[in-house]
């Protein structure tokens, strides 16, 4: 807790606010702007903090807009506080027929279909993520900047085809150049751009621009030519740059309350879920012949796709955000107090995290897994942190299952939630309860970053004493203590994750008083809590809501939860990509949605 | 078969496609910074500078009384890079945001997360920060940008620095509630961006009207396509989604039928910067601290070509973030800490008021080095000024004069986190509706209950000379606290 408590400079200007302390800004970025030089943005909606709407109850004194208020509307520890959703029943319209392929989605999809490398999305106009937690939102509208930017990256793709002969050999699947070659291009790649067979009007008006190319183009070979302008004209069709769900056939079974869904349909919701691209060769194939309109057949499939690279990146990927990763860049130790470490700490300990969660997810684990399992990568840098010693690159290692329990329990996670000399319990345990918990802590009271230290306070001796009393009054305490006592049963490791028993020459305290599922569960120090959270089922509906809403692109809404909870019951990561996948409603989109 | 040529043709292909014809080519005319405008109509232009952190207040204003600006008011101070244009210039003082920092308000962010979500919207944030309602540049740009009402070219919104994230820290331009406009950070996407916006490419070549003929072939089809889904059943969510795309298409459509359209008789292709620009192209060290000064040269030229040649009438640049920013090591400038830490004079981004405990080590002279900053800003805002007031309309005035360009802070004293007495500039009169030479005294107080002069009747002033009429910028009357005023600030104007 480095935050400075004598703010002499407003003192007069903040003595009318309530005075909670703390810097407890939620995944604060301040520091993350502060990297030398390049601590580079991934792609834009890659380094997503999470957090977002995706959360239970909301507590806390900024948490009603508009308001004044500071009172928080809990009260201190009275009595266990429950989770109650703030998921509210889905407005018509909430889920969209039509999401546009974000930009990871459409250069996948382009590297997919014209086998180009190119990231064509890097000139497009950034999206913002307007507070969605995951880049795989399908909120994203087509506006007046990105409409020409389609169109110019269409326009060099198109180019591309007919100058590069292994793409042309990709995109045309014939040489003959006769009008059979030509209509059978049509269908094939318009079927693949489209993820559906055209219709025939759709047909009739791309053979009519095909054969317009040579008088378009002129390049000499009409041909090609044709094959050009169709390729620029489908890639800017809505039919392209949406995932669109066309199907309109009313289920017969429940008072058609909900649309059944096509082979087509369904091959794209697997795809990019699961891909976040297209669909492949099989899954067209399975879509063609009708061979996806069972929860078993669609189970099959996703247990083949789960086997592919694409899957597991994906997969990766929705750990990464779901656990904000992205506070990795801010790991930046203090020189001289950790002498020893290297300089590009944050991308070694984001190197090991991503092989945790591969293994863990490779080697058919789940939740439990992520938060318990005993082991670590580290290298010849990170290892001494372990107290272990390793030579050169990455290896796994084993943790004292005593001292050290999965993702919690290593350096990644514990020095991204610190400050550069200090822990930052507030941090870690605010990580705890709205990411592991999902609960909703709002916004500190405004000037409670410079709060003092309140009248005649003895001076602390250690880190946990220190946030005790600035976070005692009674403008901070009834949120404070949600969260802080989390965050103190890590207090047994240091800023950078090492194990540590004192501070400044005095025992650390690491026992304390947590809500979970509803009930005061005392725990004491991290192996403590993390078996707590581990055996949580606010903890696994939490993560099972995480999945929901990454897989779907939206926010939970109270129509949800039932598949939510259906998930509990699956263990594996690859279980519950597949229960998502398999869950009936998958099949179907609900009526509301369509007609109005 | 197609004599195929080899792919790394292709490099060079790629701004055949921004304006149909292959930039860099000998015949390609650079732009000529005179007679902007072929009919007599005076386009007005806004524009917006905005900077983060706040600055250093003790040296950034105008010396002397208020009223005339004369060199004298700016010799000394950090904006001394502006003397050349003192009689084009306006300081109001005396402005606080409103709605207010410090949650005196309400709504949600702290500090830094309200200074950038409400500088420009005049309205409160939601829980992940971001603004609850437009901003200025995007309201002005959709009434008077080109093209054709609800499908209106939108302003150009770049940025020097890292991308924003989710959260409200990083972006100033909002098209409504929550909706944030990332702003464009690669100087060459944003030169392609503008080019498509609508710049012309003047090529009367036959290439050209072969594009142009290309193109509208395959706009009818993609339109055909969105006609098709037209008679579907959709949600209105849905709906607006589509009606949004496919109004954007028809805009395509526009500068290619609209032989007016845009109106400039300058070329928006400049092969210099075309070249510089380039540089930039595919790259992913954009947001690397090495690149900021580059970057910052292009993206003012590039903001000052898109106004002159009517890309778009409106344009926002920001530097930085909130709570964030490059450390400064360039330029004679040799920073060992980021924009943010100065601001408090600390040595780490987590540390507020005056304690060195916890390693919150004083920066020795840090308020010198926050005046490097600020100078080196305003010298920008000076290389700004200086392009558009070089171009030469029709009417015999400046492009500068035909314009008013705001600078704008996220804060004022960044120390202290302060939203009173903000940091202001207007440069040029909007066409002649604006007062110059101005050290326009607007509110008195820097108390943190001061009510005279709230941010968002500045913006509504602005709003209304650019030609809009609108008596309220910001938040719903009423319910955006007790300070929002509405009206104009009468002493702005000529």
């Amino acid at each position: 807790m480095a935050t400075a408590r004598h703010a002499a400079t407003l003192v007069l200007a903040l003595c009318a606010l309530p005075a909670c302390s703390g810097d407890v800004s939620p995944d604060d970025e301040r520091s993350s702007n502060q990297a030398p030089t390049d601590a580079p943005d991934a792609s834009p909606g890659d380094s997503v903090t999470s957090g977002g709407n995706d959360t239970n109850e909301v507590v806390g004194p900024g948490s009603g807009t508009n308001s004044t208020s500071t009172q928080p509307e809990v009260s201190p520890t009275s009595e266990p506080v429950a989770p109650k959703p703030d998921v509210s029943t889905r407005k018509p319209g909430e889920v969209t027929r039509f999401a546009r392929l974000t930009h990871d989605q459409y250069d996948n999809t382009v590297r997919a279909l014209l086998g180009v490398s190119d990231k064509p999305s890097s000139t497009f106009a950034p999206d913002a993520l307007n507070g969605f937690a995951f880049s795989s939102s399908t909120d994203f509208i087509v506006d007046a900047r990105l409409a020409p930017q389609y169109r110019t990256a269409a326009e060099t793709l198109a180019e591309q085809v007919t100058v590069d002969s292994s793409i042309y050999e990709r995109v045309v699947p014939c040489t003959d150049e006769t009008n059979e070659c030509r209509d059978e291009f049509i269908s094939d790649f318009g079927r693949k751009a489209f993820r559906r067979p055209l219709t025939n009007e759709q047909t009739a008006a791309f053979t009519t621009l095909f054969t317009q190319g040579s008088d378009l183009v002129a390049s000499g070979n009409a041909f090609a030519d044709g094959v050009r302008v169709v390729v620029e004209a489908m890639l800017q069709s809505p039919q392209f740059l949406y995932r669109m769900e066309l199907s309109t056939q009313p289920s017969s079974e429940d008072e058609a309350n909900t649309i059944v869904l096509d082979g087509y349909d369904v091959a794209s919701r697997l795809s990019y879920f699961i891909y976040n691209s297209m669909p492949d060769d099989a899954l067209f194939e399975a879509a063609a012949s009708g061979e996806l309109g069972t929860v078993e057949e669609i189970g099959e499939h996703a247990a083949r796709m789960l086997e592919d690279s694409r899957a597991l990146t994906q997969l990766i990927s929705f750990h990464e955000q779901a656990w904000t990763f992205n506070r990795y860049n801010n790991i930046a130790p203090d020189k001289a107090k950790f002498p020893d470490l290297p300089s590009d700490l944050n991308k070694r300990l984001l190197t090991a995290s991503r092989y945790f969660v591969s293994d863990v997810i490779e080697e058919g684990g789940g939740l439990e897994e992520f938060l318990t399992a005993p082991f670590a990568y580290a290298d010849n840098a990170i290892a001494p942190l372990f107290g272990e010693a390793v030579e050169g690159d990455f290896e796994r290692i084993a943790l004292d299952p005593s001292e050290r329990l999965g993702l919690l329990g290593q350096p990644g996670f514990l020095a991204s939630h610190a400050y550069a000399q200090k822990t930052d319990p507030i941090h870690r345990g605010l990580f705890v309860v709205r990411e592991l918990m999902c609960r909703g802590i709002g916004e500190p009271p405004a000037g409670a970053s410079m709060a003092e230290l309140p009248e005649g306070s003895p001076v602390p001796k250690t880190t946990r004493e220190e946030i005790e009393l600035l976070t005692s009054p009674d403008s901070c305490a009834p949120c404070h203590t949600l969260f802080n006592p989390a965050g103190f049963a890590f207090e047994g490791f240091d800023a950078v994750g090492q194990v540590r028993t004192q501070e400044n020459g005095e025992p650390v305290n690491t026992s304390g008083t947590l809500i979970l599922d509803g009930a005061q569960v005392e725990i004491d120090g991290a192996i403590d809590l993390i078996e707590a959270l581990a055996n949580s089922n606010e903890v696994k509906r939490c993560y099972a809501r995480k999945w929901f809403s990454f897989a779907h692109g939206r926010n939970v809404t109270n129509d949800d939860m039932k598949i939510v909870d259906g998930l509990l019951a699956h263990k594996s990561v690859h279980d519950i990509v597949t229960a998502i996948v398999r869950d009936p409603s998958y099949l179907t989109r609900p009526t509301a949605e369509i007609a109005q | 078969m197609i004599p195929f040529t080899r792919p790394s043709m292709r490099r060079r292909q790629f701004l055949s496609g921004l304006g149909g014809i292959a930039v860099g080519l000998p015949f390609l005319e650079s732009f000529k910074p005179h007679q902007v405008h072929a009919q007599n109509e005076v386009v007005k232009r806004f524009g917006v500078f905005f900077c983060c952190n706040g600055v250093n207040m003790d040296v950034w204003f105008p010396k002397g009384d208020y009223g005339a600006l004369t060199t004298s008011s700016l010799e000394g101070t950090t904006n001394e890079a502006l003397i050349p244009f003192v009689s084009k210039l306006v300081f109001p003082r005396g402005v606080h945001m409103s709605p207010r920092g410090f949650g005196r308000d309400g709504g949600e962010g702290d500090d830094h997360g309200k200074g950038m979500a409400h500088k420009l919207t005049a309205q409160f944030a939601d829980k992940n920060w971001l603004a609850l309602g437009p901003s200025v540049d995007q309201v002005i740009a959709r009434a008077i940008n080109p093209g054709v009402d609800g499908a209106r070219t939108p302003p150009l919104t770049l940025r020097v620095g890292r991308l924003g994230k989710y959260r409200g820290f990083d972006y100033i331009s909002y098209t409504g509630p929550s909706q944030a406009v990332a702003g464009i950070n690669n100087p060459w996407n944003a030169y392609a961006d503008f080019m498509n916006l609508g710049g012309s490419a003047e090529t009367p070549s036959e290439a050209t009207d072969r594009v142009s003929k290309r193109r509208q072939s395959v706009l009818d089809l993609v339109q055909e396509q969105f006609q098709s889904l037209q008679g579907m059943q959709l949600s209105k969510a849905d709906k607006d989604k589509l009606d949004a795309h496919f109004t954007a298409v028809r805009a395509l459509e526009e500068t290619l039928t609209d032989p007016n359209s845009p109106v400039a008789a300058l070329s928006c292709l400049d092969d210099t910067l075309v070249t510089r620009a380039r540089a930039y192209e595919g790259s992913d060290t954009v947001d690397a601290f090495s690149e900021y000064p580059f970057i910052a040269d292009l993206q003012v030229d590039i903001m000052a070509l898109a106004l002159a040649c009517d890309a778009t009438r409106v344009a926002s640049l920001q530097f930085g973030s909130g709570s964030g920013g490059p450390i400064f090591n360039w330029d004679d400038i040799k920073h060992e800490y980021n924009h943010h830490k100065l601001s408090h004079g600390k040595v780490r981004d987590d540390c507020f008021g005056d304690s060195t405990e916890d390693g919150c080590d004083n920066v020795e002279g840090y308020k010198d080095m926050l005046t490097q900053i600020d100078a080196w800003h305003q010298s920008k805002f000076a290389r700004l000024l200086q392009r558009l007031d070089a171009y030469t309309e029709a009417d015999g005035k400046s492009v500068l004069d035909n314009s008013v360009i705001m600078y704008s802070n996220e804060l004022s004293d960044g120390k202290g986190h302060s939203f009173m007495n903000l940091p202001y500039i207007l440069a040029g009169s909007a066409g002649g509706a604006l007062k110059q030479g101005q050290n326009a005294l607007l509110g008195e107080g820097t108390s943190y209950d001061d009510q005279e002069a709230p941010h968002n009747k500045l913006l509504n002033t602005l709003v209304n000379v650019m030609g809009i009429e609108s008596e309220w910028f910001g938040v719903a009357q009423g319910e955006g606290g007790d300070t929002m005023q509405s009206g104009m600030y009468e002493d702005l104007l000529a």
